[in-house]
């Protein structure tokens, strides 16, 4: 009988046990950027284009993919806010080979854009590339427009 | 009393003194320190640079019975009685002033209030301001003879928004972790600044499109400092999803496309900017009243506004509000599901 009440303790103890749930921590969930390792990207936006005035000229994107089948899709997995008055643009990211996507416009008419490389009026020119994110460190970039 | 006791010879006098004392005690008139006294002006007025007419509105305080708190002024506790002549006075240089005077006139009606029309006192004065300019304002009242006066300085030139700049191509990205910028130039004899943005959506129930806005003002900047390039107002995109959530409403079938965003972006005086400072001060238990008039209660200072109209959401922004925890039960459409949208009949 003793034996009985041993084999059924032993059966019922693990489903018992399993009823508590232990492994939920108190308070919120930790951050998960808290968890893996980060660095910061750093890319300067710059752009000097002969033969068109600065005031005809604006950035429109700057955006982040994952690979470089991504940059050349338009899948990107962030974009910033531009804005002439900023030059530098910081992302916060797990270590890492990330590709860069960044495009300015022409405002001019269609002569003056084409005579320095842009399509036509409100024409982009695109600029991308390879970059590489590292633990506790800021990575700085420059983008080159041609 | 050791006095009186010792003095037989003075008892008459302390007597008449004692008396004389005793005496005022049987008179009783009451001293109100609520008697009603002459109501003071009220004038508001708003010099807008933008703008070839300023406007003066003006007023009367009024006072509540004791006996009525819950008294409802009349129109004719308002309105000034009185044939009053406003002018406004700029002073092209110390020794030569240009005058011009306003005329009374009938008001588009208030959204709100207890007089939409009734009680209405608005002075038009054709004036384009001169940028850095002083200018007084004078009410003259000529039954009573007072003045009314008060002096401010317009704005120099240059208040422009930097951010957000209409750009083809250029759109808002607000999500966690990617805040917006709202940048402006400040101007000189303006301290005082605040941005509102406006976020506009569509609403498609039961095939009926109704567009709708979300305005969320941002906090007030106070900065005399006029040398700087530009002042930066920060718009956190977390918060943004949290106002999101907070102000629109679920409901069963709804789709929501976000549209874009307005901005505004408003300036003030220094007159301005010291009155607002004053009323928001809670450090302190009492209330500095701060008045910008001789003879009368209001404010005279500068406002100015700039806009920026129809500013597109990024598809990161349409995705975040359509899958992110706070706001996937409010109907919004990711980008792929608005790029299918345009090729269907949208009501």
């Amino acid at each position: 009988m003793k034996t009985f009440h041993k084999i059924l303790l032993l059966i019922l103890l693990p489903a018992i046990t399993g009823t508590c749930d232990i492994t939920a921590p108190d308070g919120p969930d930790p951050d998960p950027t808290e968890l893996t390792p980060m660095g910061t990207l750093d890319i300067a936006f710059t752009y000097r284009i002969q033969g068109i005035p600065a005031a005809r000229m604006r950035k429109v994107e700057l955006c982040l993919a994952k690979t470089a089948d991504d940059l050349y899709r338009g899948i990107f997995f962030t974009c910033c806010n531009v804005s002439e008055a900023i030059t530098h643009y910081q992302f916060y990211l797990p270590p890492g080979e990330y590709f860069y996507f960044a495009s300015i416009i022409c405002l001019c008419s269609d002569d003056s854009c084409k005579f320095s490389g842009f399509p036509g009026h409100n024409g982009l020119l695109q600029d991308g590339g390879k970059v590489e994110v590292f633990d506790g460190q800021i990575t700085k970039y420059t983008t080159q427009f041609h | 009393m050791v006095a009186i006791a010792h003095q037989p010879s003075s008892g008459i006098l302390n007597l008449f003194l004692l008396v004389s004392l005793l005496l005022p005690q049987a008179c009783s008139s009451e001293v109100d320190l609520y008697q009603p006294g002459d109501p003071i002006p009220v004038v508001w007025c708003l010099l807008n640079p933008d703008s070839s007419n300023q406007y003066v509105r003006v007023s009367q305080t009024y006072m509540i019975p004791l006996d009525q708190p819950d008294y409802k002024p009349t129109k004719e506790d308002l309105t000034i009685d009185e044939e009053v002549i406003v002018y406004l006075a700029a002073e092209r240089t110390p020794v030569q002033q240009e005058i011009f005077y306003g005329t009374l006139i009938d008001t588009y009606p208030k959204d709100s209030g207890l007089f939409t029309r009734a009680a209405n006192q608005v002075y038009r004065i054709p004036c384009k301001l001169i940028p850095a300019c002083t200018y007084s304002l004078y009410i003259h009242f000529l039954e009573t003879n007072r003045v009314v006066y008060a002096q401010t300085r317009s704005f120099g030139n240059g208040f422009t928004i930097i951010d957000p700049e209409i750009v083809p191509g250029r759109s808002i990205n607000l999500f966690n972790y990617q805040d917006f910028y709202v940048r402006f130039r400040p101007v000189t004899y303006g301290s005082i600044y605040q941005s509102t943005m406006t976020f506009r959506y569509a609403e498609i129930l039961h095939g009926i499109r109704t567009d709708q806005a979300l305005v969320l003002p941002q906090g007030l900047v106070t900065e005399k400092d006029t040398t700087r390039n530009f002042i930066e107002q920060r718009i956190s995109g977390e918060r943004f999803l949290i106002d999101v959530s907070r102000n629109i409403l679920h409901a069963e079938g709804i789709r929501r496309i976000p549209l874009g965003f307005d901005f505004h972006v408003t300036c003030g005086g220094d007159d301005l900017a010291v009155k607002i400072n004053a009323e928001n001060n809670t450090q302190s238990f009492s209330v500095l009243e701060v008045n910008m008039f001789d003879n009368a209660f209001g404010v005279f200072s500068c406002m100015s506004h700039r806009h920026v109209y129809g500013f597109p959401v990024s598809a990161f922004t349409c995705d975040t509000l359509a899958g992110n925890v706070l706001t996937r039960d409010l109907g919004f459409l990711t980008s792929r599901q608005i790029d299918s949208l345009k090729y269907e009949n949208l009501p």
